[in-house]
């Protein structure tokens, strides 16, 4: 892996996952939502943006079926529904998860719920989301 | 921006060995040395005069210096690659070349690239690892195909006309390969009904959705354009090339800002500013392959056809050598005809333009070649005569 993280800016994301609880990045002087977690807005140049506390809500924006087995993927068996979600109150930025549930209804723009979760990587676990159907 | 590169350097000799995945007799140093001796021949230039060295796509094996007992190099001037894990780089490493050679840095330039799975392991996981962190890992996002998948899905949410564009591009992507007899699916009859049929990868990714990953090497001479009139082989003209991204894209963890595009727009609009042709200047394609539909959009951001023409313009008929009015990948591109990252592209737009290739579009004088999807990404120009 690239690294376990995305250079270290995202570590309250894991931190905060790891406890269950959902965090973005919002830049406290534009108000701009910063997805992947950055070390200064590029927009208007503050340093360290703030963490913010969100509910796991989100909206379908895209998903896929893996049916193949990836290297890398023997702590979920394919196949497997992996969702890109939209978070309406993160200004739409996107994080992934694993779907859950009846995939029959599965759709565009559908609103989802989500719970945090660990997926087996070799030997750590990983904390990640978890979404379904709202 | 700067012409600084328009007409400047040549193509002046091609080499490529390509084996089935896991099949090369050669291992990957070898099959380089192999790929860049024959360009040389093919140019009539010693291997020892080539003195830089371009490559893209995290080549970690092939440090050029390492190459230079092999070819008898008598002295290294230049040795560099691009930035970026996939095939974005592609043309960059074009664009390189090409600068090194019009500034008088170096004077014998190799673009190459090479992956022997013996040597080097898939090329699929070296480009996973490239991308690939925690964020990914937790939902099973190991590999490019389900993470192409994902933004597949989205495009053809938001371009209903994609589906029957992709079948059309991978038929015609056989039909060139069966007639061309160094691609993977040489000889092999492929009926849309096979792909509807084949397995699937992540959905929506059938198996003929991706691209046939190969072992082997690729190397691409380029000189001032001055110096490849005194060589062997008719030059090739390359009028522009170059690397980019627009803002809002790059590694963003899937939050690239339009999935209805690949982020070409910064290296298409760079291209026609550099070459001061445009879409309709363009007489055939070849668009770097990774996954079908990524490369639809090719098509249509760099403008040979539009959102609203793209139903009517996407079709077998047009797209095929020699009768289509749009010819792409008249090779069989990367999805048939082979992928050694990409390089295969470019080879087929010499060949097509010298007026060898198997599949040979009537009067052909400008070839489209396009990078990897997902910016950044590059793209370039190549002709047989300066316009
Ligand atoms: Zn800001």
């Amino acid at each position: 892996m690239a690294g376990t993280s995305t250079d270290g800016a995202d570590a309250p994301y894991w931190a905060n996952l790891s406890d269950g609880r959902l965090s973005m990045q919002c830049c406290q002087g534009c108000g701009d939502w910063k997805w992947p977690a950055v070390t200064r807005c590029g927009r208007c140049g503050t340093d360290e943006p703030q963490w913010r506390e969100l509910p796991f809500e989100a909206v379908v924006f895209s998903w896929t079926k893996v049916h193949y087995a990836f290297g890398g993927t023997d702590g979920i068996a394919a196949p497997y529904i992996t969702v890109l979600a939209a978070l309406p109150q993160a200004g739409n930025r996107r994080l992934f998860g694993l779907f859950e549930g009846d995939e029959t209804q599965l759709d565009f723009d559908l609103p989802l719920v989500g719970r945090a979760s660990t997926t087996r990587f070799g030997s750590i676990d990983i904390p990640s989301i978890r979404w379904r159907l709202a | 921006m700067a012409k600084g590169i328009y007409g400047k350097a040549a193509v002046a000799g091609i080499g490529m060995l390509q084996f089935k995945r896991g099949q090369s007799p050669l291992s990957e140093r070898k099959a380089l040395v192999q790929a860049i001796v024959k360009a040389c021949e093919d140019a009539g230039l010693h291997p020892s005069e080539v003195d830089g060295f371009v490559s893209y796509g995290d080549d970690r094996s092939n440090e050029p210096p390492r190459l230079m007992p092999e070819l008898g190099t008598k002295e290294l001037h230049f040795a560099t690659q691009v930035w970026s894990g996939g095939g974005g780089g592609l043309l960059g490493g074009f664009e390189l070349a090409a600068m090194a050679i019009a500034t008088g840095h170096a004077k014998a330039v190799i673009v190459f690239r090479a992956l022997v799975e013996g040597s080097t392991g898939r090329l699929a996981t070296a480009v996973s690892e490239h991308h690939v962190n925690q964020h990914y890992a937790g939902v099973g996002m190991m590999a490019i195909a389900p993470l192409f998948a994902i933004r597949a899905r989205r495009l053809a949410k938001q371009c209903p006309f994609i589906p029957a564009a992709v079948e059309a591009l991978v038929q015609a992507d056989y039909y060139h390969a069966a007639r061309n007899p160094e691609a993977l699916a040489y000889g092999r009859p492929f009926d849309i009904e096979d792909y509807r049929q084949s397995r699937w990868i992540a959905e929506p990714f059938h198996l003929y959705d991706c691209s046939r990953e190969s072992d082997g090497a690729a190397a691409v001479l380029l000189v001032s354009a001055e110096h490849a009139r005194d060589l062997k082989a008719k030059p090739i003209h390359m009028l522009g090339a170059n690397f980019g991204a627009p803002a809002g894209w790059g590694d963003l963890l899937e939050n690239d800002e339009d999935f209805s595009r690949n982020g070409f727009s910064v290296t298409a609009r760079r291209l026609w500013e550099q070459t001061g042709l445009g879409p309709k200047d363009i007489d055939v394609t070849q668009i770097y392959e990774n996954f079908s539909y990524q490369s639809v959009l090719a098509l249509i951001e760099f403008g040979l056809t539009s959102y609203e023409a793209a139903a009517e313009d996407i079709r077998f008929d047009n797209l095929i050598a020699p009768s289509g009015k749009m010819p792409v990948n008249t090779a069989g591109g990367n999805l048939a005809g082979g992928f050694i990252h990409g390089m295969d592209v470019v080879i087929e737009a010499i060949r097509q333009l010298r007026g060898d290739s198997a599949n040979p579009v009537p009067d052909a004088r400008t070839c489209l070649v396009t990078g990897g999807p997902g910016a950044p990404s590059s793209s370039a120009i190549f002709a047989n005569e300066m316009p």
